[in-house]
């Protein structure tokens, strides 16, 4: 009975803390970025140096690189300070560590995925349909869906990034479409 | 002061000392203390004069004289109490009537309302009316009898100096914000000491940037050189965007217009001649409509001193009339610094006059109808001082406050701003506008029209080049029409709905242009526009409205009674983190909003970080299900085969007529009040599924036909050849992503050889483009698929152009 009473607080605690604190989309998404880098390992010679920030680069969308700035203002990653920034052009990506594209056809998407090629950035996009089957990493499925996002692991192991299991058993995975034509 | 006065003052205090023996230095500081004071160099004389006292104290004149000083030096004039007061208990008989005067005026500063009322009335029953101060005591007695009405009221309203980037030893004064306080602009007056006196050396436009809690203080680029002139900021358009300036000496200053591109001023404009009279006009103030200009110029024809006039564009866009705001607000005294609130209703202005109590002070009238204005109040302390108090500016949402302030020096000015606890039910609208691929910010010009009165609101908004921002108030429960004007896009019509909010309300809104292409020609064949409607209600209702914020009180109160109970079960058990409990009862509720951003942030990132660590999808399924997403409008806009402009919906803006895309309604925002969680059964999601139309029983005048291609092969084949699937795979992104598109395939075949054969060969070609898209995963109903055969044949055409394959795409007419 009294195991029955906690789990219910538990519940109540749980939702109470949810009902003070509603946020909108770009809040929720840029929270989801800033804990991937937590979750996911980097090959061991990302960094040159131990001062190098962590840096996001968002593609596409200034107004969510607001407010992903203000989220991460302050915080840091494996020890050091991650900051954001605008990318629109290839090279400009290979700095980054995690690159989001927001507001970017398939199309766009995969000739981006190309150039980045095995190097270890983890690709995150904005639900862009077949974005993980075309070598993506992460890509996140719209509102109510089952699962909050999709991860192609393949394409992580390619780039010798490591992504934890638990963030992988929270995702649909997804494996590299068979190219077709 | 009046000079002869003092001459006089000197002539009288000499002789009486005459008869005592002074040590030689001692004279000759008194002689140059004399000659400074004398000459009006009152902040070369105090140091003498001081030096003095400090040999000879106990000496009533040269306390005088030191309260003298102080009354007119730009330093803290009321360290000159003591001094009068000492002279005054010890030379009443032979000092003369004004030094009541003066320490009245003292004490006046000072906040000493009683003291200064008492001697006030001492000087004037024994002054005569004709006394040049007279008429100055007087005024100054009303001043601290309304002081001393106005300081018993309460009031909630607190006050804090800007932080010392921004308030300098320098004079800050004319300040301005943005609507949303993101910026604040002011002028920054240099002084520069010559031969020890200070004076005025130079005047730049500053703006100062809110990032965060800090500011960073820029100088906006105006070109001084070329000017001349001696330049001040006037005025700053409600989205911040364009600056107004006055410009030229105290007789005659003018005002002009600019727009601002970052920190850079472009191209300077002179307001019309019929508001730049050959008098001074010094400060601006526009409604969010662009209709009215309010400013204040000390003209002829008015009530006295400097009085606040508006100009109103009339509906040809012709600044017709200039009207005086009439007696309810300009009185004989200087009136300046007119703002009016983006209500277009709320004046606020500073004047010398009304029931001041000293200097300026900073009123707030409204208007009833037409040009008449209620009686102005004084909007009281703690903003109104003794000493001078102008330029107040209000943010959209009423709750904070800008003003300057010399407090106790008279000349040298600081910015201070004030929280009123208020707000004001408006609805802000920010956001962006971007074009192209990647998104761009572009330049663009937006009206906007009000869709009951069909009345073009005459502010044109043009967002910053560089950003594309923009930012506009509404008043609420309206509808409005924006028309989009960018450079290399059609005029885009947008329908945007302000809610029926009793509070301040904030809408994000992002606008995203883009020409849709299809082959590598590059020809455009559509346009598409996005737009991601954002309310932040949520947020505002925490900060500013107090209606809210007591209900989440409760909520917060309810919260820790659980939060209590839960303790007492974990005392025994352990089973929950503690840590998550502490982050909830420790939760407090602060005005400052960065302070609420980062607190929720912090918790998001954490519950975040720790339902991924248990992978709680439950938790992610919550969150998710309770965001609010953006809401997303999205439509494509295709100019079709033959452009034509019946499609093109025709609107009248005053005289011009202008052709713009269909209009695209945001839907209207989701009234959350308080917060709703919705509970989900993992079963019982709902999936977003959309019918999809069936194409293929579209009947062919219901067409309206946007795009056709042609693919062509050699005699006999029907594969499509390399080259083509370029051409192919453009088309395939263009329908798979656009769900309204339909597509008609024909094949064709040169007439030579059997004409039965001819249509199986047509048919092929169809079919092989046909299965090209199916293979991609599109659906099958999309498309209509015919051979055609030998149709359409035509001795004047090429044989080769016969064998093809044409793929027209296609919109429904409804």
């Amino acid at each position: 009975m009294k195991r029955y009473a906690i789990i219910l607080m538990g519940i109540f605690v749980l939702m109470s803390q949810l009902t003070a604190q509603q946020y909108t989309e770009y809040e929720l998404k840029s929270a989801y970025l800033f804990n991937f880098a937590k979750f996911v390992e980097y090959p061991e010679k990302t960094f040159s140096s131990s001062r190098d920030p962590f840096i996001i680069g968002v593609y596409g969308n200034d107004a969510f690189l607001e407010v992903l700035q203000t989220i991460i203002k302050g915080r840091t990653v494996f020890n050091r300070p991650v900051i954001a920034i605008s990318v629109s052009m290839p090279e400009e990506m290979i700095n980054c560590q995690i690159i989001y594209f927001s507001r970017i056809t398939i199309t766009q998407a995969i000739l981006y995925l190309e150039y980045i090629g095995n190097k270890p950035i983890l690709t995150v996009a904005d639900n862009v349909e077949n974005f993980c089957e075309k070598g993506g990493m992460i890509n996140f499925t719209p509102q109510y869906s089952h699962k909050r996002f999709e991860i192609n692991p393949n394409a992580a192991q390619r780039a010798n990034i490591v992504i934890s299991s638990k963030l992988l058993s929270l995702a649909k995975i997804v494996n590299d479409a068979e190219v077709k034509f | 002061m009046n000079r002869i006065h003092y001459i006089l003052l000197f002539v009288f205090l000499h002789i009486l000392c005459y008869a005592q023996q002074l040590p030689q230095n001692k004279n000759k500081i008194k002689r140059l203390a004399q000659q400074y004071f004398d000459n009006e160099q009152f902040d070369k004389a105090l140091p003498l004069w001081l030096k003095l006292d400090s040999i000879e104290p106990n000496r009533f004149e040269t306390k005088y004289y030191i309260g003298a000083c102080y009354l007119n030096s730009t330093y803290d004039k009321t360290k000159g109490i003591p001094y009068l007061e000492y002279a005054l208990k010890n030379g009443e008989k032979f000092l003369p009537n004004v030094v009541f005067y003066d320490l009245a005026k003292l004490y006046h500063l000072n906040s000493q309302f009683d003291e200064a009322i008492n001697l006030l009335n001492i000087f004037l029953s024994r002054a005569n009316k004709t006394d040049i101060f007279f008429l100055k005591a007087e005024q100054l007695l009303k001043n601290c009898q309304y002081a001393k009405e106005l300081t018993t009221q309460a009031s909630n309203i607190e006050i804090e100096k800007l932080e010392s980037a921004i308030n300098t030893i320098n004079s800050e004064q004319n300040p301005f914000v943005s609507a949303d306080e993101s910026k604040l602009f002011f002028t920054r007056t240099f002084y520069q000491i010559q031969s020890n006196i200070e004076f005025e050396s130079q005047k730049k436009i500053m703006v100062a940037i809110q990032t965060g809690k800090r500011y960073e203080v820029k100088e906006i680029q105006v070109d001084y050189d070329r000017i001349k002139s001696k330049v001040s900021l006037a005025g700053v358009s409600p989205d911040g965007e364009v600056l107004f300036f006055a410009i030229g000496n105290e007789n005659n200053a003018d005002l002009y217009a600019c727009k601002l591109n970052d920190d850079k001023c472009l191209q300077m404009i002179k307001l019309p001649e019929i508001i730049n009279s050959s008098y001074n006009e010094s400060s601006i103030s526009v409604s969010p409509d662009g209709r009215t200009y309010y400013f204040s110029s000390n003209r002829p024809g008015g009530y006295g001193g400097k009085d606040i006039y508006r100009a109103v564009m009339d509906d040809n866009q012709q600044w017709s009339v200039i009207e005086n705001l009439g007696p309810s607000v300009n009185t004989e005294f200087d009136e300046d610094a007119p703002f009016i609130h983006p209500d277009n209703r709320t004046l606020y202005f500073s004047s010398k006059g009304h029931n001041s109590i000293g200097g300026y002070d900073i009123f707030v009238t409204q208007n009833i109808r037409a040009n008449e204005w209620k009686y102005p109040t004084n909007i009281g302390f703690p903003i109104n001082t003794p000493s001078d108090d102008i330029g107040f500016v209000l943010s959209a949402d009423g709750n904070s406050a800008y003003f300057s302030s010399s407090q106790s020096s008279e000349t040298k000015h600081d910015i201070y701003k004030a929280i009123l606890h208020k707000t004001i039910p408006l609805t802000l609208v920010k956001g962006t506008i971007m074009g192209g691929d990647p998104p761009k910010p572009i330049k663009a010009k937006i009206r906007v029209m009000d869709n009951e009165t069909k009345q073009l609101v005459k502010y044109v908004y043009s967002p910053n080049i560089l950003t594309g921002k923009y930012l506009m108030i509404f008043p609420p429960n309206k509808n409005y029409d924006m028309i989009i004007e960018a450079e290399g896009y059609l005029p885009q019509l947008i329908n945007i709905y302000v809610p029926n909010q009793t509070y301040f309300y904030e809408l994000y809104q992002e606008i995203y242009l883009k020409q849709v292409k299809v082959s590598r020609n590059d020809t455009a064949i559509g346009q598409e526009i996005r737009i991601s409607n954002t309310f932040y209600d949520i947020y505002r209702t925490q900060i500013s409205d107090s209606i809210l914020k007591a209900e989440q009180n409760k909520r917060e109160k309810h919260v820790d009674e659980l939060l209590k109970i839960v303790e007492n079960i974990i005392a025994a058990t352990d089973s929950i983190g503690i840590e998550r409990l502490e982050q909830l009862s420790t939760k407090d509720i602060h005005t400052d909003k960065d302070k609420i951003f980062q607190e929720r942030y912090s918790q998001l990132l954490s519950n975040l970080e720790q339902a991924i660590e248990k992978t709680d999808s439950i938790t992610l399924q919550l969150l998710d299900a309770n965001a609010i997403y953006n809401d997303v409008t999205n439509r494509t806009f295709f100019y079709g085969v033959d452009a034509d402009e019946n499609k093109m919906t025709k609107i009248l803006v005053g005289n011009d007529t202008i052709y713009t895309l269909p209009s695209v309604s945001t839907s209207k925002p989701l009234m959350i009040k308080t917060p709703t969680i919705v509970q989900l059964k993992v079963d019982s999601i709902p999936k977003i599924t959309r019918k999809e139309p069936d194409f293929r029983n579209v009947p062919e005048k219901k067409r309206r036909y946007i795009y056709i291609n042609y693919i062509y092969y050699p005699t006999g084949k029907f594969d499509i050849e390399k080259k083509y699937y370029a051409l192919l795979n453009d088309i395939f992104q263009l329908i798979s992503l656009n769900n309204d598109i339909g597509v008609e395939i024909n094949g064709y075949a040169d007439p030579v050889g059997d004409e039965q054969k001819n249509m199986e060969l047509s048919k092929q070609r169809a079919l092989g483009v046909w299965q090209f898209f199916i293979n991609k995963q599109l659906s099958p109903r999309r498309f209509i698929v015919n051979g055609k055969g030998e149709m359409g044949f035509d001795e004047n055409i090429d044989m080769q152009q016969m064998r093809r394959t044409e793929i027209k795409l296609f919109e429904i007419i409804e």
